[in-house]
């Protein structure tokens, strides 16, 4: 993007820029009031300090946000994901031989997704909530609501049917970003 | 018998002026209820943003105090309130002053603890437009809104609060200025966050409870002594205001006074005060006493009302100990 012509027209800069846009070139015009060719050092730089950040998302927009905090997301694509389950029917149904429900399907389908095995570890809820805290698991499921005490305690993600979440480690946030990617997708 | 100021008018020339800011604040309320509202709803668990969501809330206090206050201060004086009602402006002041240090306290406190606690901050993902994106993003337009068009409010009022000599809309004005600081701030703390630094949302949050804190102290201080009855100030400058000056040198040229002593304060955006004269010859005394105050309140609308006191001398009265 650079700018092609930078003359005065009125009292007025004008300035046109041309972008490609596929095939053909889109042309703006920005008009610069007169004003703003009589301010002081000062107040140009002022102004430049509103586009900075504007430059700064846009250079940042591209990179990898949110990032991995303490590269928990790659030993789990690494090792395994350690995921706390505690039995509650119909959402994860231990028995002695089998390992199933609605949220054990969910767990699975993005542990596929992100090239990802999984371990399981059995417990109850305010063990595996202790164990997420000590960043010893990276997920807890077994039917767990938005409004249970555990959300307060401990990061969760989005509801995926409007009431159950899945527990994680405050302030995983990719983990928590691709985690709702897959809790997103429409299923029966 | 009780003895009433004067009924207090604006100048004319400042009467379209205190219009102006008038519909200035009212489009602020309007704003800031709006950026409120829109915080609320991106929030999340970041602390940052829930301090600035705060500092937001605490902004539309000014405003509201003056536009109550902008409904009373010119009711002429009463039996009760025979000095009439200009300090409804400093009681509304003080009163913003109050909650601003206050909250900036608990945000300084509540910030400092969430770092030293380590907490993450964890920041998931909203859908917009049927794509999912990373909430921070929208935090950051939020806080963006949240701080372009305050600079542009902020400035516009910034003159209508010297030219009316108001202290509270000088104090909206100045901090709405500065609004974008908190704003960049909180965006450097979501950024940081996205980039795995969990610390920069508790920084910032530290950061922008600080100068809450020290906007709050200001305002504090200032509204404290205005009460006091200090000398009065120019608003923004942080001085004398020359104004008391140009009274005694005016008192002072009278040729029937000898010599005199000057004392204001203010009352919202007037003054009041005493002169004390001792006069050169006794036998027009009351009408030159009646002359020169009409001839002081003419000097300026900001000199609203005036005693003259006429004594043997100054003997009485402790030496000026500072020049104006």
């Amino acid at each position: 993007m650079d700018p092609v012509m930078y003359r005065p027209r009125g009292g007025e800069l004008s300035c046109t820029f041309r972008l490609p846009a596929g095939p053909s070139t889109l042309v703006l015009h920005a008009k610069i009031p007169r004003s703003f060719t009589r301010l002081s050092a000062n107040d140009l730089l002022m102004r430049f300090c509103f586009v900075l950040p504007l430059l700064v998302l846009l250079l940042i927009f591209g990179c990898d946000i949110p990032r991995d905090p303490a590269g928990s997301f790659a030993r789990a694509q690494r090792e395994a994901l350690r995921v706390g389950i505690t039995d509650n029917p119909p959402f994860v149904i231990i028995s002695d031989d089998d390992l199933h429900g609605t949220e054990i399907t969910i767990v699975e389908e993005f542990a596929g997704a992100n090239g990802m095995d999984i371990r399981y570890v059995m417990g109850s809820e305010s063990s595996l909530v202790r164990q997420l805290e000590r960043r010893e698991l990276d997920v807890v499921i077994g039917g767990l609501e938005k409004t249970s005490v555990w959300t307060r305690e401990v990061g969760a993600s989005v509801p995926y049917d409007g009431r159950h979440v899945f527990l994680i480690p405050r302030g995983e946030n990719k983990l928590l970003y691709h985690l709702e990617s897959t809790l997103r997708k429409p299923r029966s | 018998m009780i003895y009433r100021a004067h009924a207090f008018e604006l100048p004319a020339d400042l009467q379209p002026r205190m219009q102006r800011a008038k519909r200035l604040e009212w489009i602020t309320v309007a704003y800031l209820i709006s950026v409120v509202g829109l915080m609320y709803l991106v929030m999340g668990s970041s602390q940052a943003m829930k301090t600035a969501w705060l500092e937001d809330i605490l902004g539309l206090f000014p405003a509201i105090s003056f536009l109550v206050a902008a409904r009373h201060y010119d009711r002429p004086p009463s039996a009760s309130f025979p000095y009439g009602y200009h300090r409804v402006y400093s009681i509304a002041f003080l009163t913003g002053a109050v909650a601003l240090f206050a909250m900036g306290a608990f945000l300084l406190i509540d910030a400092g603890i969430s770092l030293m606690r380590a907490e993450r901050p964890t920041i998931g993902s909203t859908v917009v437009f049927g794509q999912q994106v990373w909430s921070g993003w929208l935090m950051i337009l939020t806080l963006l809104y949240s701080a372009l068009p305050s600079v542009v409010l902020g400035r516009a009022k910034l003159p209508l609060a010297r030219e009316l000599h108001n202290k509270i809309l000088f104090t909206d004005a100045d901090t709405q200025k500065a609004d974008y600081r908190t704003a960049f701030a909180a965006i450097a703390g979501i950024v940081g966050v996205g980039m795995g630094y969990w610390w920069a949302d508790s920084a910032a949050a530290v950061l922008i409870s600080f100068s809450v804190l020290k906007d709050g102290y200001g305002n504090l201080k200032e509204a404290v002594q205005d009460l006091m009855d200090r000398y009065p100030q120019k608003v923004e400058e942080d001085r004398r205001d020359p104004l008391i000056g140009e009274v005694h040198a005016l008192v002072a040229s009278w040729p029937w006074v000898e010599e005199s002593r000057v004392r204001f304060r203010e009352d919202g955006q007037v003054y009041f005060g005493e002169i004390l004269v001792v006069p050169r010859r006794n036998d027009k005394l009351l009408q030159d006493i009646a002359a020169g105050r009409a001839s002081v309140r003419k000097l300026h609308w900001k000199l609203h009302d005036v005693t003259i006191m006429p004594v043997p001398n100054l003997e009485d009265v402790p030496e000026e100990s500072v020049t104006p």
